[in-house]
């Protein structure tokens, strides 16, 4: 278990401008263990707040909420789109509540219930979210735990979000602007033509997700 | 933060290399698919060909026992094995050879004469015979209702085509040769059919993205539907006028003008009836395009897009044309076989053979008026405008009488309309045997008792 009040004093320090390196030496010159040390700054690093989770740029949130809707309402499923902005919404504050109480093993829990949550509103959002939640745990561990998975799940879900939209609208372009001057052909060949868009999807969400935590500072 | 280790042109180099490999893979797979729906599809095709093909052989090797057994009054009643050839044997149901004195063998077809050889019981039947020559052995009874074998002689399909149909008509009315001169036509055109012969995998993927399969499904749908309907209308066709022929009056004239005054009065109506259904069906098929793979039916955008997608495929065009073509196919085979009835029916011919084919459309009058308003919303007035019955009136009964007045019981399984035991009924009053048509158990032993003969 790592030490709270540690992770607190490191966490005052940080905010007066001292860099983590800085602050694990002197803490070793005190007599406190690395390991020790090191499990403070971990844990300070997966704590999320509400504040952290808003430099995410607004219009990228905005254009997230637009996404979910248009994409509900396509797909026949709009109602469940608002009922999924509203458990997003709730989400969030429900999680920064539990960080605030440091309920660290609710939170996570809460993390896992929300993506089946998706499932029961909506099966089609629920393959989105269940999407983001592996990347997610791809990413948690690729920076070796020293970020907050349940921001990380949000940033991957906005950029899903919106690369969708994006594919959706170009392939709507596609359909309703290209197809109809084509002569009748194999389906193969009508389908050839969605190729590139197939190939932007990883470079979009990639972009995106960078836009998302370009401004994101986890302290 | 993330994403700062490695970089943009990285993830670009890795995702490009990945998306070649998803790209290979998919092609592989997408070729295996291909080859493998391309070898069912021939497969089928050559299947339900060559079952058709046989079927329509055993039509004519069985129209064949019926000329020999009816030609030497043999009983109607016979059992069949058909004989199965490999390398070296010759396997049949050996039952079938036990207590025979005579085999009938060596059968002309064209006077279904037979030579008469006693059975040698020193010998296996094979051995008596060659009966890789034959394609079916037939046991039934002869006059003296002794057990006889008749060996149904194996035939080229030329030969099977010349076979004609056995009919209780005689063979040579008028009505009887365009009979058969069509059942000719038919089996001719299923018989000549050839398999699609089957193609390199290199050629079948080119041929599956130029949509040759889709086109090809489509043709044989059409193919068969059309040798369905033509065999149908003209089974319908011997089975009116096997009826009319059962009961020939002796006053023929006078039903020939019965007959054509009925036609002469309704012909008219039918035709308004095929006009209105062509049009009814114009209607439903270009509302039913839009559903024709399940899409499209739940309005959303993501419906609507996918709907104009594949209209542009040719899996869809395939099946928007079958659909079209099929429609057209029912209407123009009920127009033309109408069409063609009717110019016919002032043809110079005996007079049994011109009242058979004024029954004969008569009851195709019948038959396309008692449909008529199967798809209109108000079916019961439609009718009984059609039936030139009284509005108010009640439906069941101006169906019923309208088919007794037409005097076929063919009919009484044509409407939805009436009671078929009623109908029955209504024609056992001329005929007992109709009791036998009749479901009901207790109406049907009250019929054969002869306690309701006068309709109580």
């Amino acid at each position: 278990m790592a030490n709270k009040k540690l992770a607190d004093w490191i966490k005052n320090e940080e905010l007066q401008g001292y860099s983590d390196e800085e602050l694990e030496k002197t803490l070793l010159k005190r007599g406190y263990a690395k390991e020790e040390v090191e499990k403070a700054i971990l844990y300070l690093r997966q704590k999320f707040h509400l504040k952290a989770l808003l430099h995410i740029p607004i219009y990228l949130i905005i254009i997230f909420f637009v996404s979910l809707l248009f994409l509900g309402w396509a797909f026949g499923e709009f109602v469940n789109s608002i009922i999924l902005s509203a458990i997003l919404i709730i989400s969030v504050l429900i999680m920064d509540f539990f960080d605030k109480k440091n309920m660290d093993l609710i939170s996570w829990t809460f993390l896992i219930v929300l993506d089946i949550l998706f499932l029961f509103v909506s099966p089609l959002f629920f393959i989105v979210a269940i999407a983001s939640f592996i990347l997610a745990i791809g990413l948690f561990f690729k920076e070796k735990r020293q970020v907050n998975l349940y921001l990380i799940n949000m940033s991957l879900l906005i950029s899903l979000f919106i690369t969708a939209m994006i594919i959706f609208l170009v392939y709507l372009g596609i359909v309703y602007g290209i197809i109809p001057l084509l002569p009748t052909t194999s389906l193969t060949y009508l389908l050839l033509i969605f190729l590139p868009i197939i190939y932007a999807i990883p470079p979009l969400i990639y972009f995106l997700n960078k836009l998302c935590l370009s401004k994101l500072k986890i302290n | 933060m993330i994403g700062k280790r490695g970089g943009i042109a990285r993830f670009f180099c890795v995702w490009s290399i990945i998306f070649v490999i998803f790209l290979i893979v998919t092609i592989l797979i997408g070729s295996g698919y291909v080859v493998n729906f391309a070898e069912k599809q021939q497969k089928s095709i050559s299947e339900t060909l060559q079952s058709i093909q046989d079927n329509t052989k055993q039509q004519k090797y069985n129209h064949l026992t019926k000329f020999i057994t009816s030609k030497h009054n043999f009983s109607d009643d016979f059992q069949e094995s058909p004989l199965l050839i490999t390398d070296n044997q010759v396997l049949f149901d050996q039952n079938i050879a036990d207590n025979i004195e005579l085999v009938y063998t060596n059968c002309n077809i064209n006077t279904f004469n037979c030579e008469q050889v006693p059975r040698n019981y020193q010998l296996p039947l094979q051995e008596q015979f060659n009966l890789k020559n034959f394609q079916t052995i037939v046991k039934t009874k002869n006059q003296e209702n002794k057990d006889i074998l008749i060996l149904i002689p194996k035939l080229s399909d030329d030969a099977l085509l010349n076979i004609l149909i056995f009919s209780t008509i005689p063979n040579d009315l008028q009505i009887s040769q365009e009979i058969n001169g069509e059942f000719y036509n038919v089996f001719k055109t299923v018989l000549k059919k050839k398999s699609p012969a089957i193609t390199s995998k290199t050629e079948m993927i080119k041929l599956y993205l130029d949509g040759f399969f889709f086109q090809q499904i489509k043709e044989s749908v059409l193919f068969y539907t059309e040798i369905g309907l033509k065999l149908g209308s003209l089974n319908s066709a011997l089975e009116v006028a096997e009826e009319e022929y059962k009961y020939l009056p002796n006053n023929v004239n006078q039903k020939v003008e019965e007959y054509q005054q009925t036609i002469d009065f309704y012909y008219q109506k039918a035709q308004q009836a095929l006009q209105k259904s062509k049009q009814q069906s114009k209607q439903e098929q270009s509302q039913n395009i839009q559903s024709l793979f399940g899409y499209g039916q739940d309005n959303t955008l993501v419906d609507k897009s996918l709907s104009k997608l594949f209209s542009k495929s040719d899996i869809s065009k395939a099946f928007i044309e079958l659909g079209l073509e099929l429609g057209k196919l029912r209407q123009s085979t009920q127009e033309n076989a109408l069409n063609q009835a009717y110019q016919n029916r002032n043809a110079v011919e005996s007079e049994t053979s011109k009242l058979l084919r004024l029954k004969i459309l008569q009851i195709h009058i019948a038959k396309i008026l008692i449909s008529s308003c199967e798809d209109e919303t108000n079916r019961q007035s439609c009718l009984l405008n059609t039936l030139n019955c009284k509005s108010g009136d009640d439906v069941n009964n101006c169906v019923l009488n309208f088919i007794v007045k037409i005097n076929s019981p063919s009919l009484c399984e044509h409407s939805r309309f009436i009671d078929q035991d009623q109908c029955y009924l209504e024609f056992s009053k001329i005929d007992s045997s109709f009791c036998a048509r009749i479901r009901d158990d207790y109406l049907k032993s009250q019929c054969e008792s002869g306690a309701l003969v006068n309709g109580e």
